[in-house]
């Protein structure tokens, strides 16, 4: 009887340690998949990405006035030219005359907010006009494979050009409304010249860079 | 009152969203269905310059290849791109696009613990192409875009010179030509005069 027992303990042991390795390999598996708190802790991953951004607004914030200091995403990607030619320049009395620079601050804000808007507006233009002919182009090229495929190219090919169409409109809407506002924003600074320096500036100068705005960014095609 | 101005110029600033005609990497491959990101606002206390909008998103890839874009950036404001994930055993390509999926303006890669990012500025959207060369895998992707940054530019002023400020310019800036010439003239006139009266 003794002897029956001894043997059935030593016969089980293999059996014990076996279930133990067991379930020491299981639980060592499982650190390596995707349990939370485990060493693939998708939380982790988004904290290590919060961290890194972090580290991106540090560096931003050395260079928060240098829009140039950010690449562009593309190569020739479009830049706004804001530059105005000799003849369109306007003379100012109030830039530098404590008198009027509040009001002069004011109004010379404004009209940097629609030049800068207009070049944007320009850059939008000639990215989907760019976006449009690639577009085109490459469909124009890889259709030709398959018959079918080129048919169905030329259901795609018109709504594209049909969708094109209707942004150019869009711009020239777009194009009057901040016309209006470029006026507006001239129209505010005459009012501080008229004040403090230069009687009838708007008609006298603020006219001519006026038409020299609408010339610029007038859609010619 | 500069709040009241800028409430004035928000008009102006809401009309760029109806201008986009894209949303996202041309294609004529009707497999290739781009998955859209959606951007929330973000901000930390205390903190200006994180306050922007962003997108954060765990992702699980079971195909070889997904493709992800998001819309709504502003060529004035900075962006911020990253993708990174937390298993050892992560094999990942990014390619980022803009016109069409097959030319790729930047391209990364993550293999395992790792994380790639990228910055730049653009206008309008742009695409994330993930190509997983080991499957499953899951990742985090990171996008973040910020408010539009100072941008400069050239003025259009110039400084005012005595003629455009006193209005009657051609007289003031040739006074002296005109006084000498009023008075040789005039001592012309007196010879010319003495001569005709010599002569009779």
């Amino acid at each position: 009887m003794k002897t029956t027992i001894i043997d059935t303990i030593l016969k089980r042991t293999p059996l014990v340690i076996a279930v133990l390795f067991l379930s020491l390999a299981v639980n060592a598996q499982d650190d390596d998949g995707l349990d939370i708190g485990g060493d693939n802790d998708p939380a982790e991953a988004v904290h290590d990405a919060y961290e890194q951004l972090q580290g991106y607004l540090d560096w931003l914030e050395e260079r928060r006035n240098e829009w140039n200091a950010v690449q562009n995403f593309e190569p020739g990607a479009c830049a706004p030219d804001f530059s105005a030619s000799a003849g369109a320049m306007m003379p100012s009395t109030c830039a530098g005359n404590v008198g009027c620079g509040e009001c002069y601050e004011r109004a010379v804000g404004e009209l940097n907010f629609i030049r800068r808007q207009l070049g944007r507006l320009r850059c939008i233009y000639n990215n989907t006009k760019n976006f449009t002919e690639k577009a085109l182009s490459f469909g124009d090229n890889t259709s030709g494979i398959h018959a079918v495929t080129g048919i169905a190219w030329q259901n795609e090919r018109g709504g594209i050009v049909a969708e094109f169409d209707h942004f150019k409109q869009t711009y020239d809407r777009k194009y009057t409304d901040m016309m209006g506002s470029l006026q507006r924003a001239l129209q505010s600074i005459s009012a501080c010249e008229q004040q403090y320096g230069l009687p009838d500036w708007y008609q006298r100068f603020g006219f001519m860079y006026f038409e020299f705005m609408k010339d610029k960014y007038k859609r010619t095609d | 009152m500069k709040y009241k101005n800028q409430l004035m110029l928000l008009p102006l600033l809401l009309l760029f969203s109806a201008l986009h005609i894209k949303a996202q990497p041309f294609n004529l491959d009707e497999n290739v269905k781009p998955v859209e990101l959606k951007f929330e606002e973000y901000k930390k206390e205390g903190e200006a310059k994180a306050k922007g909008r962003i997108s954060v998103n765990t992702l699980t890839q079971e195909q070889d290849t997904a493709y992800y874009f998001i819309q709504g950036l502003n060529m004035y404001a900075p962006t911020y791109f990253s993708l990174n994930s937390n298993q050892p055993d992560a094999d990942i390509t990014i390619k980022l696009c803009k016109e069409n999926w097959k030319t790729f303006h930047r391209t990364g890669e993550v293999k395992g613990k790792a994380l790639w990012k990228s910055d730049f500025k653009t206008e309008g959207d742009f695409g994330i192409m993930v190509i997983a060369n080991k499957k499953p895998v899951t990742y985090v992707l990171m996008v973040w875009t910020g408010d539009e940054l100072k941008v400069e530019m050239p003025s259009v002023f110039k400084q005012a010179d005595s003629a455009a400020t006193s209005g009657g310019g051609w007289f003031k800036k040739n006074m002296t030509l005109v006084i000498v010439a009023a008075a040789a003239l005039l001592i012309i006139s007196f010879l010319l005069v003495k001569l005709k009266k010599k002569q009779s």
